[in-house]
Parts: C-alpha cells; structure tokens; sequence
C-alpha cells in the first residue's frame, strides 16, 4: 500500500446544527472541545507509533465548525503532526470555517498555526435560503468572510454552495456563483442537497419533494453553474468541484484515488493498512478513551472493513469515476498489476453501450450524461 | 375377527382452516405414537408453505394402533388430503385409498364450497362419511346449527357426528371410536392377482421414488417383480414398509387392505403416476383399477430468473420440484423481453402460486412470471385447430376463423348480503347466471358458467376482498366457448414486451388496457429517458401513459472520507435494481410483472 500522507481531523463541535446536516457534530457540549483537543494530540501521537506514516502532503481540519477552535488549539494540533509524522512544507493545509465566526484576527493566527487553504461555508447567496438551511450568518457575512479571507493573506481559498435547497430558483444560484468567480475565489465546490436520514430536513422533505426544487429544475441548475463556471475559466475536476488552474484540492483528490488517509477525532474515518475503519460518533466516549491511562484505540473504533484487493480494485474504479478525468488504466495496472479493460470488461462494456462513460487512449471517464447518473456508473462497481 | 376387520384406511376432508392438520395432529397424539413433546405442531403438513398457508399441498400418510372401547387393537391409516380445488385430483386419488372419510366442519363457520366439494369428491369415491363438528369451544360455535345444516345441506346423518375441540385436544377419543363403529374396513381377497392403487409418490435422493399405495387386492413383498399397469414399466421391489409420522418402517409385505410404500430404486417420479395400478409382472391383474386420469394442466405462464444466468438453475429448481409434483409441467421457452426461461403448466392459480414461491424460497432464486393463461383452442381459416397456451404463438388475425376457451362451472358461496356484490362481479367477469341456491337463511350458492380466464387473475381476492373474506369458490371445468378473444400487446419504449401480452375479451380490451398501463407507469420506476408505455391490438394503441425520466443519480457529497457509508447506500440501491430486468432499454421490477395480474382493486 501506498506510504500514507494525508490526514483528516474532525472538529465536531457548532454554534447550532443545521437542519440538513448529519455530520458528527454537538451545538452544546462546549466544555469539551478544551479536552477534546487534549484528546486529539492524544489520537495523533499513539496512532504515530502503531501506524507509521508520512510525510504529510495534505491536512484537512474540518467539521463540524473547526473555525470554533483558537489559533492556538490549531497551533498544537498542527505541532503534534509536525512531531508525529512530519508535514511537507509544500503541504495543502486547509481549516473549515463558517462565515460569522472567523475575524481578520482569528484567520491571521490560523494562518501563523500553519493553515494555508480555507473552506468556507457559504452555501448561498440569498438570505431566505441561509434562513431557511438553518444558517447563522447572512449573505453579507458571507462575503465579508471571503474579502476577510483574502485580507489575513490567504490566496488558496474555497467556497461551498448548495444547489436544490427549498425555495431556491436557478437565477438565486447563477447569482451565487457568479458572486464568487467576480472575486475569483480559486475554489468552488457545489454540492446537491441529499436528504440524509434521521436529520429533521429528512423528515421534512422526503415525503413531500414537491417543497424542493424537481429534479429536472436542479440538473438545470447544476449544469447551468457548470457552464458559467467553466466560461469563467474554473476547471470541473470533480462531480461537485471546480477550480481555477493550480488550486485542484489535493486533499479530496486522495479519496478519489483510493489512497491512504489517516482520520483523527470523534467519527474520522480513516484507510490505513488496508482496513477502512470509523471511530466513535460520541464525543464523550471519544474523550474518555482518550484521557485513560493508557488508551486502547481498538476501542475507539466502531466500525471497520478489511479491503481486499477485489475490493480495493472496484473502490478504484467508483471513486475514480467521481474525477472527471475518470481512471487511469495505467494507474490501475501499477498498483493492481492487473488489466483493467479484462477485469471490469462487462461493466465497462456495459456502460460505454449505454452511453454512460467515455474513452480516451489511457483514461476512462464519466461522459456528459453520465455526470447526471454517476451512482448508476458507481452502482457497477459495488 | 378376521385381519381386515381391524383395519380402517380413512381421510379427513374439511374446508381450508376448519381445524383438518389439527385433529390429524391430535390423532397421532392419541394414539400414541408420538408424545405431544416430540410433535412438531401439525406433523402432516410437512412444508413451510403449507404450515404458513394452511394449506395441505401433498397427501400424507401415517399408520397408527388404537385400543378400542371393545379391547381390540386397530390399525388405523390416516391418509391426509390436499384442500384445495386445485389439487382435486390429488384429492381425489388420495381418496380412491380410502374407505372412509371424516368430514370436519367448523362449529363456527359452518358448511363451506369447498366442504361441499370434498363430500361430493368422497361420495363419487364411495366412501362412509364421518361428520366431526370442530371448533365447538369458540364462542361463536353453534354446533347444533350445524349439525342441522349437515343434514339438511349434505344429506348426511349427523346425530352421532362428535363435537370437539381438536385445539384444545377435547373429544378426540370420541373420533376415533366413531371412526372404528361407522367407517366400515376394507374388504379384497388377499390371494388375487395384485392390484395396488398409487395415492401419491415422493422423490428421495438415496431411494429413488418412494411411491404410496394401497392394496386393494393380493399381496405385495420384498423382491417381487411389479409392473405400473398405465405407464407399463416394471420394477423389482427393494423396499417396503408402512408409514410412522415423519419416518417409514421398513417391513416385509404388505397385505390387502393396507396402506404402505414401496421403493423399486425408480428414478423418476412419471413412471409412478399417481392414480396407476400397481400389479405383479408374473401374474398381472386382468385390469387396472378404476380412476385414473392423465393430469391436466389448466393454467400457464412463462417463468424466467431475474438474473438470466441463473437459468441453468431455475432449470434444476423445476426439476428437483417435478420430482414430488407430478402435476408441474415444463419445457423451455425464450422470451425477447425476458431471455431463457420455462413455460410451466399447473392445476390452477394457486398451484402456479405454491410453486413460484418454492422456488424462490427453497432454491433461492427471484423470479419473473409472465401474465398466466389458460389453454385456447385457436381454428384458422385454414381449417387447422392450435392449441394455444401462450399469447405469443396466437397467430395472426387475418388467419384466424374463431377462437374458443375454456369455461368452468362455478360455485360461489356467500353469506346472502353480498348476493348483490359478487352477481356485479360475476357479471364484470363475463359470467353467466346459471342459478341460485338457498342452503339456509343466511347463505346461498351462486352458481355461474364463466370463462376461465377471467377466475385465474384475481377473482378469488375479488371475491374475498367484496365478502369480507366470508366468500368461497368451487369450480370444475366445462368445456370450451366460442369468444370474441384479442389478444393485447403491451410496449414500453415502442417496443413488445412479449411477456405482458395476454388475450382478453375484446369488449373488455379498452378497460383492461387502461388499467394496464397504468400499473405499469406506478411500477416502473423512472429511467433515464422519458418511456412511453402503451396497450395495443393488432398494432393500434388504445392506452397509453408516460413514465418520465428521472434526472438525478447523484450523490452529492462525500464527507470526511466516510467511503464505506457511500458505498453501502450505493449497495442497497443495487440490491433493489436486482429484482429488475432490462426489457429492452428500460429497467422493470418484478412488482410491475405482477402487478397486472392483480387488476382488481
């Protein structure tokens, strides 16, 4: 298996939950995140000795909302990996924030810790919307945090927005998008709302999708960001990503590889010798376990898979089609030894006859159509 | 007392639910030949479907030893019954083996359709019948209702008939010595030429064909030479014995008047066809004994693996099930919508149902059925007669004079409340009033010539779902009709998915149309296209719906490397895919095949 140098770190801890989210994630359990920290320096430290790796090439602190940690947890979070597996000084560093919790002060300080990317969780550019997703910050905030951004001295910056939110027509999301590309942030992701069980907008909107916009109305929407995004001279490199030239996120760029990542805190999950596993979605538990004497991480694990490598292969191909420049039957033979075109021949065929995918002399990738239908390609190979 | 006269082969005949695995079970009990600890609730009813259903699918046999009142030890043979109007025949023949039957009826619910045509069965069988009034400890039991109506209705003596409670194990000893003062012994002469009545024969992988008889005539031993006087071929006796519940007891002859089996290392279960005549190769019966007849399958349809590799064992799956089911026919047939798959024949609706799902169940395989049909008699302008049991072959309208089907007589009984109810039915379902009967205050008989076609959808849950479940239904068949038939196309995406045709009446075509297509846009999920789903005759659309396109398939986010949670949603998404076939361009779930045969709502 490859040599691991990516990290994830989960900072589960929001001023309030948002009403579509699923992620790990407390807006009470305040008086934690002081141990929680402890907790993670903890984490990082024994998994350093029981799985090495490293050099770092990309971290990503994400959430929950990271951007309630002070600078300086960020700072020891960041010397801990510095001691435990070395960061490579070109590495893409990347802290989530939500607008209406960063200043120009507290973005100076993550960016002295090291952090050199942000994500910002704009969502949209209309307050109906923001309101209505459950978002404390307004359109207002949201741009400032960008401008803001800009001014600490971050260049690698990126934007979240939500495309099939309620209430959202196609011109409220051309004019998000085009809000940011005037500011050339150098990162847009979109991302279609799901409707993620056991979250109230489940219970809301699953039973009654007339109160979403239709299908049709959010593939009009998604193709639309599309096209004003590549006019803009972004790069679509991934289902839901674009970026300007030189600003791909190395960070998801590892899970659509299907390489190796460590994840570090409360629910992470992590791909390390060749085992995908989770920890602990309770952060009281996670806490716990990690103040005892001497931890037992096996405990801390609640679910874990071995991938073998027939797994590995088909993990290589669904998470690969998520790129748009699709899978690489080189790649593939270097680290399989194997063909490819002679392993997967039925699905390809398959796909390729119903237009889904397209080829080119060493790549196989996701044809226009096929962007709309990904999970039938992705479907294939599970 | 001679031999014969303490022996008693006997039935129990009783509408479905009144109570007949029950007392067979009690019987067993009482007699001692395994403790209530040992039973498995209702011995006889040997697969799960039939402990689920009710139902009593296979005739079973078992030999018990009773100690009458009058201090003389009887050998009884139970042979159970199948009970329902499809297995008849099975019924029938089980009853041929039998000198007597004991009718069991529901203190509660009274005489039923199918109560009726099993005495009616056991009557044209010659047999004593012994009335048993069940269930008497049910608050709603009227048992001297019922033994009114057992007389009146039946015309069977009943004022001895026992009242219990098979449940709650009250009256059983009554039973059984009723059975030994009013069913009367077998009578034959043990020293003529052999004549062995086949009631039924089972497929053991280590014995070959097990195959059930009683011994009307002569004797039968180990090592004999015998001879099937129907199908003709001989076979030299390995085994043979008598049944225990769950197990055979290996003996060495078996004497006239008894009920036993015996195993000639026979390979396949069509050279033991039930109702045929055991007899010795050396000194042969002059005749076979009377009431064979060749099985007739009377309902048809095409069954096909969701997943068409698994042909090859839905092959296997049919054949291990004809083994024990004379009565399932089935050669291979190929569908353009639906690949490689078997045309099968079956008794009726619910023997085509009983067998769909033991193969899904037992051999694990989903299937895909085609619309079933009856057989039609199609006559061409050029004078040739087909015999038509699938839409498909229908040939082509121009080179069509006429077209006949087959036409039962049935009996529907209803509390007469529903009289009205079921005559709108009987009449939507091109049924023809015959008349109609009082058995007593309450409930009538409704008696109708009707098209076969029209009863083997879904007229038996119409039925039920428009009495409250209090309906019933007998038919026999009646001999084929001229009828104004077309057969029905349906497309999707513009092209004939051969295995939704189906012949209708043309008056009812449009309405049958419409329904259809409609089912078919509920259950087929979108696609990726926009499929036009239409009902056609002859070419020319009548119904027509649209299913529309779906337009997203996309997991947008995948968050914090949470890879294995993606993919066990992408699994369950595939798990669902798999009960769908690819008919041409467009994905079809199995629900939507079956869904238009269940039109009535």
């Amino acid at each position: 298996m490859n040599r691991i140098s990516a990290a994830y770190i989960h900072i589960p801890f929001c001023v309030r939950k948002c009403p579509y989210c699923d992620f790990v994630s407390s807006d009470h359990d305040f008086g934690l995140i002081r141990p929680y920290v402890t907790s993670l320096i903890r984490e990082i430290e024994i998994t350093a000795d029981r799985v090495p790796g490293g050099p770092l090439t990309t971290i990503y602190i994400g959430g929950g909302t990271p951007s309630l940690l002070a600078p300086e947890s960020v700072d020891l979070i960041m010397n801990t990996l510095r001691t435990s597996f070395a960061v490579d000084e070109t590495a893409e560093i990347t802290l989530e924030v939500n607008p209406g919790t960063v200043s120009l002060a507290s973005l100076s300080g993550y960016r002295k810790a090291g952090i050199n990317r942000i994500s910002i969780g704009v969502q949209s550019f209309s307050n109906d919307i923001l309101r209505n997703l459950g978002r404390i910050h307004t359109a207002e905030d949201a741009l400032r945090s960008v401008d803001t951004c800009f001014e600490a001295g971050f260049r690698n910056v990126s934007c979240d927005l939500m495309l099939g939110v309620p209430g959202q027509t196609r011109s409220d999301a051309e004019r998000s998008v085009l809000l940011l590309t005037e500011k050339r942030v150098p990162h847009i992701s979109c991302y279609s709302l799901g409707l993620e069980e056991g979250t109230p907008y489940h219970a809301r909107y699953m039973n009654n999708p007339e109160l979403l916009p239709s299908e049709d109305e959010e593939r009009k929407m998604y193709h639309s960001l599309r096209s004003i995004l590549i006019g803009e001279g972004y790069i679509h490199y991934e289902i839901s990503n674009y970026s300007l030239p030189g600003f791909l996120s190395r960070h998801n760029t590892v899970y659509w590889k299907a390489l190796p990542y460590y994840g570090f805190g409360c629910g992470a999950h992590s791909y390390t010798n060749g085992m995908r596993s989770g920890n602990t979605v309770s952060i009281r538990r996670y806490v716990d376990l990690l103040s005892s004497e001497s931890p037992d991480l096996n405990l801390l694990t609640d679910e874990c898979i071995l991938i073998d490598r027939e797994e590995a292969m088909k993990e290589f191909m669904l998470l690969g089609f998520r790129l748009l420049d699709g899978v690489s039957g080189r790649e593939f033979s270097d680290r399989f030894g194997a063909d490819m075109a002679l392993v997967f021949k039925l699905q390809l065929d398959d796909l390729s006859r119903r237009g889904l995918i397209e080829k080119t002399p060493d790549r196989i990738c996701l044809s226009e159509p096929g962007l709309d239908y990904a999970n039938e390609v992705f479907r294939s190979f599970v | 007392m001679d031999r014969l006269s303490k022996i008693r082969n006997f039935s129990i005949i009783a509408h479905i639910d009144h109570g007949k695995s029950t007392l067979a079970d009690r019987l067993i009990e009482h007699t001692g030949v395994l403790t209530s600890r040992q039973m498995q609730s209702q011995v006889l009813d040997n697969m799960d479907i039939e402990r689920e259903r009710g139902i009593t699918i296979k005739a079973q046999a078992t030999r018990m030893f009773y100690r009458a009142k009058d201090g003389v030890e009887y050998q009884l043979n139970l042979i159970d019954t199948p009970g329902h109007v499809d297995f008849n025949y099975e019924v029938l023949r089980s009853l041929l083996a039998c000198d007597g039957a004991v009718l069991v009826v529901d203190a509660a619910q009274g005489i039923e359709a199918q109560t009726l045509a099993n005495v009616f069965l056991a009557l044209d069988a010659n047999l004593e019948i012994l009335p048993v009034i069940n269930k008497i400890d049910l608050p709603s039991a009227q048992p001297e209702e019922v033994r009114q109506e057992i007389e009146d209705v039946i015309g069977l003596p009943s004022a001895h008939a026992p009242l219990i409670s098979a449940k709650n194990d009250f009256g059983i000893d009554q039973v059984l010595e009723a059975v030994i003062k009013y069913l009367p012994p077998p009578k034959g002469d043990e020293d003529a030429p052999l004549q062995a009545l086949i009631f039924d024969s089972k497929y053991d992988a280590y014995k070959g064909v097990i195959v059930h008889v009683r011994i009307v005539q002569g004797q039968v031993k180990l090592g004999d030479r015998i001879r099937m006087m129907h199908t003709k071929k001989e076979f030299t006796i390995v085994e043979l014995g008598y049944f225990h519940p769950g197990v055979l007891v290996p003996t060495d002859k078996i004497l006239t008047g008894e009920v036993g089996y015996i195993c000639a290392s026979i390979k396949n279960v069509r050279d033991t066809a039930p109702g045929d005549t055991v007899t010795h190769a050396e000194r042969p019966a002059s005749e076979p004994l009377p009431g064979y007849k060749k099985i007739q399958q009377m309902v048809f349809c095409g069954l096909y693996p969701i997943d068409g590799a698994k042909y090859p064992d839905l092959r296997d799956a049919l054949e291990k099930l004809q083994l024990n089911d004379a009565a399932l026919s089935f050669e291979p047939e190929t569908s353009a919508a639906l690949g490689f798959g078997f045309r099968c024949g079956f008794l009726g609706l619910l023997h085509y149902e009983v067998v769909q799902e033991r193969v899904e169940r037992e051999f694990n395989l989903d299937l895909i059925s085609t619309a079933p049909s009856v057989v039609y008699k199609v006559f061409k302008t050029s004078g040739e007669e087909l015999r038509m049991d699938n839409p498909t072959n229908m040939p082509d309208a121009a080179d069509i004079d006429y077209i006949e089907e087959p036409i039962v007589k049935a009996s529907i009984m209803i509390p007469k409340e529903y009289v009205g109810n079921i005559m709108d039915l009987c009449q939507d379902r091109r049924g023809e009033y015959i008349n109609m009967e009082y058995l007593d205050d309450k409930r009538v008989i409704l008696h109708y010539r009707m098209p076969l076609n029209e009863i083997i959808y879904d007229f038996f849950d119409a039925l039920k779902s428009r009495t409250r479940g209090y309906g019933s239904l007998d038919y026999e068949v009646d001999g084929y009709q001229k009828s104004d038939l077309v057969k029905l196309d349906i497309m999707l995406n513009s092209e004939i998915v051969d295995a939704l045709s189906f012949i209708v009446h043309r008056e009812k075509a449009y309405a049958r149309a419409r329904r259809m297509a409609e089912k078919l846009k509920d259950n087929i999920p979108r696609q990726q296209f926009e499929v036009p789903v239409q009902a056609c005759i002859g070419g020319k659309v009548i119904a027509r719906e649209t299913i529309r396109a779906y337009r997203k398939d996309v997991l947008a986010k995948c968050y914090g490397g949470d890879i294995t949670r993606k993919k066990k949603l992408l699994e369950k998404q595939k798990e669902g895919k798999k009960r769908m076939r690819q008919v041409g361009s467009v994905e079809v779930p199995q629900e939507a095949f079956m869904s238009v045969l269940r039109l009535d709502e």
